[in-house]
This record gives C-alpha cells, sequence and structure tokens, in this order.
C-alpha cells in the first residue's frame, strides 16, 4: 500500500488522468480534484505506465482527442500491468467515432466519454466506478482471507495427520500374519486399522471408520485405538475389548457419532477366526486357491449406539482346515468410483484378491483400486486388510519359553494372593488377565509375564471348562468341532448358576531360588488324572495344553480327585 | 433434499425426497421439530420413498431424533427402504433400532 493511498479518504479514488500530447487537461483534472479524489497526471504513454506502476491508481482517464495508437498501447500494457486487479480506464475523447469507441474497448477500455463533460456527468461516472471498485476490493479482500484460510487449514490438518497417525500408532502394525492398506479422503484418515497379539500369540485385529472423514471422523476413531491395544496386550478376550471400546465411544462422542467395527480374532493354533461385524462390510474368507470359504457379514449395530451391557457380542466363527486368508475392508473401499460412475464394490474386492497368488493378494488389491480409481481421489476414506490365517507358527506359542536365566528378581517380596469366583464373576470378567494386572504390581519380571499368561490360562480355562461347565474335550474333534465346543461353552456359561474356582499365587523362597506356586480348585468332580497325565492325549491340538504345562512349569502336580491342580513356576535366583 | 410431513392418527410421516446426506441436516431438522412437539403425536414415520441416496451421516440424524423423540415417548419407525438405502441401513443394522415398514 503506497503514501498516497494512505492519505486520502475510503471513498476517494486515485485517479489517473492521461494526456495524450502533454496537452493542458487540467479542466478535466481539475474537475476530478473538485469531486474530491487525487489526481496523478500523465504526458503520454509511457509515463501513463510508469505513473500506473509508481501510484496504482483506481482508474485511469485517457483524455485524448482520438484514441491514438500510443493511447491505445498504452491501455494494453496497463491491463498487463494491472494483475488481478481491476481498474477502469475511461477514454475521454473530443469526438464521438463509432469506430474509435470500438477500438478502444477493443484494446481494453472500459467506457468512452465525449467532450464536453460536465462535472454531473464526471461525478456519476466515477461513483459508477467507485461502487464497482469497492464491491471488487471487498471480493479481494474476501478471496484473499478465504486463501489464507484455506492455507492455514491445510497446514493445520496437515500436522493433526501425522499427529494421529503417531497417536493411533499406525505404526505398530507389523505383524507377520497382517498386510494392510489405508488411503484417507483428506489429510486425516476416519478409518483405522490395528492389530496386535495376546501373550499367548491370539491375533487381534481391528478395522473401524467413523462416521464422516476428516478431523471429526479422525477424532471420533481415536478412543477405539488405544483400548484395543493395551487390553489385548494383556490378554483380554475381544469381548471384553468391544465392551470398553463400545463405552469409550459412548463417551467421548456425541449421539449421532458411531464407529463401523469389525473386530477379528484369529488363533494359529486352533486355526479358527472369529469375526464381530458391526457395520461394514462382509469380510470375506478366501483359500489358497481363492475359493470363497465364508462372508462374515454385518450382524451388529456399530460401536457407540447401544451401552455396553445391551450390545450383542456373538462371534462368527469358523474353523479352517486349510490356509486361508480374510479380506476385510471399510465402505470406501466398497464404494470408490471410477470416472465412470461404477463402484468397486465387494466383487470387485473378490475378484482382485483371486487374480492373485495367496502371497500377493495385498498388492494385487491395491493396483486394482488404483486403477479402478484412475488418479482420482477417493470420496471416502479407504481401508483394506489382508490376514493370513490357515498357517501355523512352527514353534510353540510365541512368548512363552525358557526366560533367560539372567533375569533378576529383585524387589520381589513374598506375597500370597487368593481369589475365589463364582459364576457372576465367571461371566463378567476376564478372568487371567485381572490376575495378571495384579502380578505386574509385583515386581514379577516382565520376561515371566508371557510364560505366566500361558500357565494361567490354561490351567484356568481346565478348571472353568472341564470342572464348571463339564464341557468333553471330545467335542472339538472332527470337522467344525471346534466351533461347537466354544458355542457350548459360551451357552453353558451363560447358564451357570453354582460352582466356584479358586485360585491362589504363593510365592516361595526356598534354597536361594525364588518360585511363584499356582493353586487352582473348582468345584467341580475332578478327573482321572492318573490317566491322562500319563500321556497319550498329549501329541493332539487339546493336549497342547498340557503339555505346554509341563514344559513352563518346574512341576504340575494334582491332587485329590483332580479338581485340585499346582503348578509350580521358577522364577530364578533370589537377588 | 425436500421433505414434506402429513400428520394423520398421531402419526406424522416425513416423506424425504432426494440426497440424504450430511447437506440434508437443516432441512432434516426442521422437519421433524414440529411433530416433536405436537403432544398428540405418537410416532414418527421417515419415509424413504423418495430417498436416492443415504450416507452414514444420516444413520446418525436418525439416531439424534431417535434419541430426541425417546425422550419425549414417541416412537420413529422407517418405511419404504430399498435399494442401495436398504442395504446401508441392512449393514449397520439399523433394523434392531427401528422397526422397518
Amino acid at each position: 500500500m503506497n503514501a498516497l493511498r494512505e492519505s486520502i479518504a475510503d471513498e476517494a479514488l486515485i485517479v489517473l488522468v492521461v494526456d495524450e500530447l502533454g496537452a493542458k487537461s487540467s479542466v478535466l483534472s481539475q474537475t476530478v480534484l473538485q469531486l474530491g479524489h487525487r489526481v496523478v497526471r500523465a504526458c503520454g504513454g509511457d509515463e501513463a505506465v510508469m505513473q500506473f506502476q509508481a501510484c496504482a491508481p483506481d482508474l485511469v482517464l485517457m483524455d485524448v482527442r482520438m484514441p491514438s495508437t500510443d493511447g491505445l498501447r498504452a491501455t494494453e500494457r496497463v491491463r498487463k500491468l494491472q494483475g488481478s486487479r481491476w481498474v477502469p480506464v475511461i477514454y475521454v475523447t473530443a469526438q464521438d467515432s463509432e469506430g474509435g469507441i470500438i477500438a478502444a474497448i477493443e484494446a481494453g477500455g472500459d467506457d468512452c466519454l465525449t467532450k464536453p463533460i460536465t462535472a454531473d456527468l464526471l461525478r456519476a461516472k466515477l461513483r459508477g466506478a467507485a461502487r464497482i471498485l469497492s464491491l471488487q476490493r471487498e471480493n479481494a479482500r474476501r478471496n484473499a482471507e478465504l486463501e489464507r484460510y484455506f492455507h492455514n487449514a491445510e497446514e493445520e490438518q496437515k500436522i493433526a495427520g501425522s499427529l494421529m497417525h503417531r497417536l493411533v500408532q499406525m505404526d505398530m502394525i507389523c505383524d507377520r500374519a497382517v498386510e494392510h492398506r489405508l488411503t484417507p479422503a483428506l489429510h486425516l484418515s476416519g478409518d483405522v486399522i490395528a492389530a496386535a497379539r495376546t501373550p499367548d500369540d491370539t491375533l487381534h485385529v481391528l478395522l473401524a471408520d467413523g462416521t464422516g472423514h476428516g478431523l471429526a471422523a479422525s477424532l471420533g476413531v481415536m478412543p477405539v485405538v488405544q483400548p484395543f491395544y493395551a487390553m489385548t496386550q494383556k490378554g483380554f478376550s475381544l469381548t471384553a475389548i468391544a465392551k470398553e471400546v463400545n463405552r469409550k465411544v459412548r463417551e467421548w462422542l456425541p449421539v449421532g457419532r458411531f464407529i463401523a467395527t469389525t473386530l477379528i480374532e484369529v488363533d494359529p493354533y486352533a486355526r479358527i477366526v472369529s469375526v464381530w461385524n458391526g457395520g461394514n462390510p462382509p469380510a470375506i474368507v478366501l483359500d489358497e486357491d481363492g475359493a470363497e470359504l465364508h462372508r462374515f457379514v454385518s450382524q451388529h449395530l456399530p460401536l457407540g449406539i447401544v451401552r455396553s451391557r445391551e450390545m450383542d457380542l456373538t462371534f462368527d466363527r469358523i474353523t479352517l482346515d486349510c490356509e486361508a486368508q480374510l479380506i476385510a475392508c471399510s465402505d470406501g473401499v466398497i464404494e470408490a468410483v471410477s470416472p465412470d460412475g461404477t463402484q468397486f464394490g465387494i466383487y470387485g474386492v473378490i475378484a482382485a484378491a483371486q487374480s492373485a497368488q495367496q502371497a500377493s493378494r495385498m498388492s494385487a488389491l491395491n493396483a486394482a483400486l488404483d486403477a479402478h480409481l484412475a488418479g482420482r481421489k477417493p470420496h471416502d476414506d479407504l481401508s483394506v486388510v489382508v490376514i493370513d490365517c490357515g498357517d501355523p507358527p512352527v514353534d510353540a506359542k510365541q512368548g512363552a519359553g525358557d526366560v533367560h536365566s539372567g533375569v533378576g528378581t529383585r524387589g520381589l517380596r513374598k506375597w500370597r494372593f487368593e481369589v475365589e469366583l463364582t459364576p457372576d464373576e465367571l461371566r463378567g470378567t476376564d478372568v487371567v488377565p485381572m490376575v495378571m494386572a495384579t502380578l505386574e504390581r509385583t515386581a514379577v519380571p516382565v520376561a515371566h509375564r508371557g510364560n505366566l499368561f500361558v500357565v494361567l490360562s490354561e490351567l484356568f480355562n481346565n478348571a472353568l471348562d472341564h470342572g464348571l461347565l463339564l464341557l468333553d474335550s471330545k467335542l472339538k474333534s472332527g470337522p467344525r468341532g471346534m466351533e461347537r465346543y466354544l458355542t457350548l461353552r459360551a451357552e453353558r456359561l451363560e447358564s451357570l448358576s453354582m460352582g466356584w474356582i479358586r485360585l491362589g499365587l504363593t510365592t516361595i523362597d526356598r534354597d536361594g531360588e525364588l518360585r511363584l506356586q499356582i493353586h487352582m480348585h473348582d468345584s467341580g468332580d475332578g478327573f482321572d488324572w492318573q490317566v491322562q497325565s500319563a500321556g497319550g492325549r498329549q501329541e493332539d491340538l487339546h493336549g497342547r495344553g498340557i503339555s505346554l504345562l509341563h514344559r513352563l512349569c518346574e512341576r504340575i502336580e494334582y491332587r485329590g480327585s483332580g479338581s485340585e491342580v499346582v503348578g509350580i513356576y521358577k522364577l530364578g535366583p533370589r537377588t | 433434499m425436500q421433505t414434506q410431513v402429513r400428520t394423520t392418527a398421531g402419526v406424522a410421516q416425513i416423506q424425504l425426497e432426494g440426497r440424504f446426506d450430511f447437506g440434508a441436516h437443516r432441512e432434516f431438522k426442521s422437519s421433524y421439530e414440529v411433530p416433536l412437539r405436537a403432544a398428540d403425536v405418537r410416532e414418527l414415520e421417515i419415509d424413504m420413498a423418495g430417498v436416492e441416496y443415504l450416507d452414514s451421516s444420516a444413520l446418525g440424524m436418525l439416531l439424534i431424533l431417535k434419541e430426541r423423540a425417546g425422550a419425549t415417548n414417541k416412537r420413529v419407525a422407517i418405511t419404504n427402504c430399498r435399494g442401495a438405502v436398504k442395504q446401508v441401513l441392512d449393514i449397520a443394522n439399523f433394523g434392531k433400532l427401528f422397526p422397518m415398514k
């Protein structure tokens, strides 16, 4: 903004008066001055251009006898200089020839006045121009403001995007069985994918899609991720996680906001895939050759709508007897539109996956989706996850093994912990993670926690399944046996009305060694442990637990009728 | 989106027409304000026959309506769902929340 502009009143214009041949156009200049405007004078085309640059006038009056080449060229040059700011150029001529007027307007002039000009006419013309100018200035101001706002918003979204990325721990997905893709429609994604394993190697995967997209949706999925990771690592079941996440979503988000969620659990040993789909497109299971084995359709309301205790937490479950992959995606993928308006569709997902070998299905899906979008930005967030689920690890459970003898037991005191659980607690709590949480506060070294989780789970599940729920392990055999077993287990637990499980943990400090004694006792009739522990069943899937117990514990002792068992776990030398 | 409200025998029928998405927020909200305040209205029927598209923010608006109607003991039902509209409502399992007619 130049000094001249600052010195004048808002409604006054800076008028550049151009005289063609250095003629004294003082009459015109005088009139403009008298009307309350500022006048800058220029002689001829070159000076006009120079003054135009120097004074940034609001309006140009070309005072010419006839529109000459010089004046026209000056107008053209002025037009080029003005940039995005429109400056009216008005010709003031002595003659009124149609050709002259046309030439003037074609060169970029806006209007022509024929002399003699009265002050009234000039005033009216300048007022008209001033009106347009003020509209234009207001417009320019708003544009600049919008542009500033846009840039700020872009910048903030970028920062928020990278922050959110870290907050939802996107980088934590490095599981050997999980591949994923996430493409936000804006900088921020309202979709989220998370994957983690429980201490006994069960894989949990979450695919969530918050209402809408962008910042609000992205903030909405935040309460989902943190409990998912924290609870999975502590060994909680997906049922407990779903309840907690739902509670958080309801607490954080206003009514009308919800999160379509697919929860996937893969037990790599039993080859059981359990899925809870609330509001997402179907998750598809394909075998090695690409044949569709199962479709986990949405059977539930998205998270955040009903109270946690009103939720239907029935998981759809299949047992695999071959290698297979599960493919889940958000509706942005299904609804992704190609330039000709076709949706990618669930068939697009399946066809792309079937077109490739098992190992390269994710890249095939990526390529097909990119080809479908043909370079256009998707209108909604896209997320896809491909999970290997029929491929059990060769080794025994991860985290279950010999703990390095260098692990210290510093700070570990002698203590004893006992708990009795009755049907209500057994139904409503994830007992093992709860006990693990207690153990974590007693300075049991981290390195032992994976092992202890496995030992506690095996002992507790045996007590519950066989002692209280009277389930026969033989049920697990045969096709879909495991599904039948788990369904029956859920039913019996739901209707369990009596019985108890007592769990005691005691540290033993003897001969310079610290040990943990785990005592599990149930109200059931027990079993003929002399037959069972003699082996025989140990090679099959169900016996895997027992052999694992023997490997991890120094000693396993059944007592009485077999409803009582004591495991001794070695923590290491007292330090 | 356009809306039209007709009340007969305690049932307010709200006919929707066009795209039911975030842009329809104001229009949808103003369509149910009067029936919600009317003491003699027991039920609001959202007629989807003229809806050509429905997104997740529309589902959110239905939830808000249900919450507000519940506060004055009014029921909300959804009628005439077909094609893509029905599909979206089915995937979200809204049949568990709203009677579908």
